[in-house]
């Protein structure tokens, strides 16, 4: 299952390769990829996140959301900031940091009703 | 789009919420239980304990049928060094009985399960449906705009924000704001899965019962951080909590922090060769006293994370009494027939005398220890390592000259009047005890 979207395939294929064959146990460093690749999304087809200007982002000094986000939804791409919306376990603390901290370009919603991540331990 | 009224809408089906909803429904009131999850407990994360009070005045003898995962009878304490640990515990099989101690539980199960009395007792679950505005009138809220598909109109006379630490409801109705980063912890947790045999015995426990450690000192590399492991049934709960404000002075990703925690030489040989299941991440509240925001204001009561109700290590034996009392409160104005703001003003009262404020007030220097106590995560710990060391090498040197070295370290390092001070004003606040 392959969504339209930017950057974003990449990341659905990666993950579903990895379900198919890591098994990981706790000894083992793990990408934070291969954690993520444990649990359940329903995907959105459109982003939750967004950004607004680009250039708030170019001209943020501390760039924030790359350092808070555990799931590492945030990458720099250039100057620009890329991200990966699929990967989001919705704590929001980019959008906390990044208009606190940073230049406020962070949007974001919830995702539509019983979208996004489901935890299955929780 | 439809449009429907009840006489109180919940927004936010966790303990908090439920626990309300619960509450009202009881007392024959028409009840939304509204839940932006596929299910209760979906979107919630926490470290694994639920406590005895106020679940059993809720549900008496709750332990019969709720999903436990294991008693608590061991609760450790560890104050980690770079590479050690330092532990105060206490067991007791009397903890264990009705669950007295707490129990550990999966939010997955739990949730779902509680949700499910509030709604046999007549309140009205909808699931998947976030709450995307409030709808305001006369300077108070009196209903919410929420979707699945179409968007839905919901009516009441009261309105309970139990949506968590980033409460949609309070922000929307201009009520507080998003936290501040110094008031919320990042919590990172994974679940790991054993053979609940190899967590009998690596915990030295009986069949059903378990054991919480707690973890403080050296988990976040000189910031305050705290870490746990909880045992449950056939799973372990690892994780580790740091102050957003302060993740941003580390230069490292929060997992990072998890992966050093995990494999920290006290910790490591709890977890080895389990199998990691679920990778979580949830914002908690730390602020503490100050960071509380009204808890009755324009029509809305602010109950659990939303009102930032958490202590670590508790926090929802607290979000269920808040729940209760804001749900006592609706009971209350629908008894009056009066729904004013001035009435509902009741739950406020109701919490200041509840033991919730109570513990709030009491570990109210407890954010202070957070964002400046540098000491309590470096100079303690190393401190302790130092004296502990040298004290149990047996080595010739006499026990004397040992201790005079350790009074030099704790003079050296922190200083005694210090010690005094942290102790009689810090400690004893910060302490999960």
């Amino acid at each position: 299952m392959v969504r339209g979207g930017r950057c974003s395939d990449n990341l659905i294929v990666y993950i579903q390769a990895i379900r198919r064959v890591t098994k990981l146990t706790a000894d083992t460093k793990a990408s934070v990829e291969s954690l993520l690749g444990l649990d359940k999304w329903d995907w959105e087809r459109t982003s939750h996140i967004e950004i607004t200007d680009q250039n708030l982002c170019a001209n943020c000094k501390l760039k924030p959301c790359l350092k808070v986000c555990p799931a590492r939804v945030y990458t720099k791409e250039g100057a620009k900031i890329a991200f990966n919306y699929e990967a989001c376990l919705e704590l929001r603390a980019c959008y906390i940091a990044c208009h606190e901290y940073g230049n406020g370009a962070i949007k974001w919603r919830y995702p539509a009703g019983g979208k996004g991540i489901s935890y299955r331990f929780g | 789009m439809s449009t429907e009224k009840f006489d109180a809408i919940v927004v936010g089906a966790g303990p908090a919420g439920t626990a309300a909803a619960l509450t009202m429904a009881k007392g024959g009131l028409s009840v939304a239980l509204i839940e932006r999850g596929e299910t209760p407990g979906a979107k919630n994360v926490f470290g694994g304990v639920v406590y005895k009070w106020p679940l059993e005045e809720i549900i008496p003898k709750f332990w019969e049928k709720a999903p436990i995962e294991r008693k608590i009878i061991d609760h450790r304490m560890v104050i980690l060094g770079k590479d050690s640990g330092f532990s105060v515990s206490y067991k007791d099989d009397y903890l264990g009985m009705e669950t007295r101690g707490g129990f550990t539980a999966l939010r997955s199960k739990f949730d779902p399960w509680f949700a499910q009395q509030a709604e046999e007792a007549g309140a009205t679950l909808v699931t998947s449906m976030p709450v995307s505005e409030v709808i305001e009138e006369g300077g108070r809220v009196v209903g919410i705009r929420a979707g699945r598909g179409k968007e839905n109109e919901l009516y009441a006379q009261a309105i309970v924000a139990a949506d968590g630490v980033m409460s949609t409801v309070l922000q929307k109705a201009g009520i507080r704001g998003p936290p501040a980063p110094e008031d919320v912890a990042i919590g990172l947790k994974e679940v790991i899965e054993l053979p609940s045999e190899t967590i009998d015995s690596r915990f030295n426990l009986k069949r059903g019962y378990g054991a919480r450690l707690d973890y403080l000192g050296s988990v976040a590399r000189g910031k305050s951080g705290g870490g746990f492991v909880y045992t449950n049934s056939n799973t372990l709960s690892v994780g580790i909590a740091v102050l957003l404000s302060h993740l941003l002075e580390l230069h490292c990703k929060p997992y990072e922090i998890l992966d050093e925690f995990k494999s920290h030489p006290v910790v490591a040989p709890l977890l080895e060769g389990g199998r990691v299941k679920e990778y979580q991440a949830h914002l908690i509240p730390e602020g503490g006293l100050q960071s509380i925001p009204p808890l009755a204001s324009r029509g809305v009561l602010a109950v659990g994370d939303a009102a930032m109700l958490c202590l670590y290590p508790e926090g929802t034996n607290m979000a269920m009494a808040s729940g209760v009392m804001a749900g006592k409160t609706i009971l209350e104005s629908k008894k009056a027939g009066d729904f004013s703001i001035q009435r509902l003003m009741l739950y406020e009262r109701l919490m200041k005398e509840s033991y919730i404020f109570k513990e709030h007030s009491r570990k109210k220097n407890y954010h202070n220890i957070l964002t400046s106590g540098d000491r309590f995560n470096t100079d303690y710990p190393d401190a302790i390592t130092e004296i502990m060391r040298n004290i149990l090498v047996v080595d010739g040197v006499d026990r004397g000259s040992k201790h005079a070295a350790a009074r030099k370290v704790i003079r050296d390092k922190v200083g005694y009047v210090r010690v005094l001070r942290d102790l009689y004003r810090d400690i004893w606040s910060a302490l999960p005890w």
